[in-house]
């Protein structure tokens, strides 16, 4: 086999279940999840020996994997009009399910990147070569993703009305005594990098 | 921003959820099934995931004739991109050897030139959480002991460019040797041209970058840029680039141009040696048998040779490009980048490979 497939095929084995969460992060179902993983392996095996730089080999296969997943969507319309159901039947999956669902407003991309970023800690860097833009173009996409995430989340709320108790409140209830710092493993990353650490 | 915060915050909350998200059993199994099908049509079907299914294989096997004939197929359409590709691959390198009559000047007499490394861009920054460091080097050629005519050619050609040159030549023509000499000339130029410009493109980026996340103040990192001539002896000048980003997981990558002094051609190691010479496969045993023993040595090295747990990962042979200079004994030193031959912490690799053992195979 060649250089190039072997080191695919190593990249798809060592972090399928990273794609597998990301293509269900789409569609909410197993079943579909999995066939996009499959049809994207296979592409990304297919393809192997038209990669360029074999550096750029983890994000060529992410960018695979992501357009696998939006073409699914895009051909499957008619079966995911109502996102919103395959998410209820998974929904003891996620405490925050407003989260969830605001996710789910975004666009495919946008939510490729918030995942990449905050769930796969990604770096900026890596994403735009994922998505093949610049560095400049990410940041601000991954800055105007937040706000429009921040806006559904407050429609959201508002919604559920005063008395609710946010999704994310209870995460930090379970995860002992409120404390943020539990919750999140004692660090914060920001969009743009910088760390910090919680003072208790 | 502050709500911003708060948004990053509840998302980085419920990673854990994320993470949890069951995989299926069966998702690892679509998976190989997945790759297999991609391997078996592009016909090289000899998959060895470890826990090979043995039922499957002799299904595939049984298939026989039929599939091989359309895999033949493949495989030729698949030789013929690799055909496209190499043609590609020679138009680029066309520029850099420069014209062929080259080679043969290897076997004329020497003429004096200095080749120099000079700060062409210096950059150096420093704020709370950003540091710049950087020195863009540029290669300079100068002619020394070609007598005062050369020094005027020199000092007349540089405003009159190319044509001035060319009429110079004809003035003086019939020699043949001199018009040899000039081609040379321009060879070198060129080289030294197309390093530069190599280096511009490498090393602005990664200014720019740094620049602009420094400006708007986002984020901490550092940028170090350095330049260092590791050989200039009586045939060869190389020119040593290292740059080195930081930013959360930093990346340091180098870059060596080697220059023949005496074809004024840029050169890859393969140049070095005769043609039918098996280089490659010598060298590499002996960086090979290096690794076993610093392994051996030394329980913290990691090298990614006789790899058993992923046989795929492991180091074979050198890059056609693959980095290199001449120490001052006249070994080869051997550079690997960053995870070229070993896990990120072991960071870039260097391997001395004796004269004694190369020498009879140099050109």
């Amino acid at each position: 086999m060649s250089k190039k497939g072997e080191l695919i095929r190593n990249i798809l084995l060592e972090n399928y279940e990273s794609y597998y969460r990301l293509a269900f992060s789409y569609v909410h179902q197993e079943a579909d999840a999995m066939d996009i993983v499959q049809e994207g392996a296979y592409k990304a095996m297919l393809k192997a020996d038209t990669l360029k730089n074999e550096k750029f080999a983890g994000t060529w296969v992410y960018r695979i994997i992501i357009n696998e997943a939006k073409e699914y969507l895009r051909k499957n319309k008619r079966d995911y009009v109502e996102l919103d159901e395959n998410l209820a039947s998974v929904q003891e999956y996620y405490r925050d399910m407003d989260l969830e669902k605001a996710l789910d407003k975004l666009q495919e991309s946008e939510k490729a990147l918030i995942i990449l970023r905050y769930y796969e800690d990604k770096q900026l860097g890596e994403i735009a070569e994922i998505f093949q833009e610049n560095l400049n173009t990410i940041k601000s996409r991954l800055y105007r993703t937040l706000k429009k995430l921040r806006e559904e989340l407050s429609a959201l709320e508002n919604k559920e009305g005063p008395d609710s108790v946010p999704g994310y409140l209870r995460i930090q209830e379970e995860a002992g005594g409120g404390s943020k710092g539990k919750a999140l493993g004692g660090r914060l990353r920001y969009w743009d990098g910088r760390e910090e650490c919680e003072n208790e | 921003m502050n709500n911003d915060k708060k948004v990053e915050e509840r998302i980085l909350a419920a990673k854990e959820d994320y993470k949890k998200i069951p995989v299926p059993e069966e998702m690892k199994e679509k998976l190989e099934a997945g790759i297999e099908r991609a391997e078996a049509e592009i016909g090289r079907a000899e998959v060895e995931i470890k826990k090979a299914k043995t039922e499957k294989w002799e299904d595939k096997e049984g298939m026989g004739m039929k599939k091989k004939e359309k895999t033949d197929k493949k495989k030729r359409l698949y030789r013929m991109a690799a055909a496209v590709a190499a043609a590609a691959a020679l138009l680029v390198i066309l520029p850099n050897t420069g014209a062929d009559v080259a080679y043969a000047m290897g076997n004329l007499p020497v003429v004096g030139r200095l080749f120099q490394a000079v700060t062409f861009r210096d950059y150096q920054y420093e704020s709370e959480r950003f540091e710049a460091n950087v020195e863009v080097p540029r290669i300079v050629v100068e002619d020394v002991g070609k007598g005062e005519m050369g020094k005027e050619e020199a000092g007349t050609g540089e405003k009159e460019a190319g044509t001035g040159e060319k009429e110079m030549g004809k003035e003086e023509g019939g020699e043949a040797e001199k018009g040899e000499t000039e081609n040379r000339d321009e060879n070198v130029q060129q080289t030294v041209d197309e390093i530069n410009f190599d280096i511009e493109q490498a090393t602005s980026q990664l200014i720019e970058e740094f620049q602009e996340s420094a400006e708007l103040g986002e984020s901490y990192g550092s940028l170090e840029i350095h330049h260092e001539t590791v050989t200039d002896n009586e045939n060869y000048f190389t020119l040593k680039l290292s740059m080195y980003r930081g930013a959360g997981s930093g990346f340091e990558s180098y870059k060596f141009y080697t220059v023949d002094k005496r074809t004024g051609k840029r050169i890859q190691i393969g140049d070095l040696f005769q043609e039918d010479s098996n280089y490659n496969e010598l060298l590499s045993e002996n960086i090979k048998e290096q690794m076993r023993t610093q392994m051996a040595e030394d329980e913290g090295k990691v090298y990614w040779v006789d790899y058993e747990e992923v046989p795929e990962w492991s180091w074979e042979r050198l890059k056609e490009d693959q980095n290199f200079y001449f120490d001052t004994e006249g070994n080869i030193v051997i550079v690997f980048d960053e995870y070229e031959v070993a896990p990120g912490y072991m960071g870039a690799r260097e391997f001395t490979v004796q004269r004694a053992l190369f020498e009879g195979i140099l050109k």
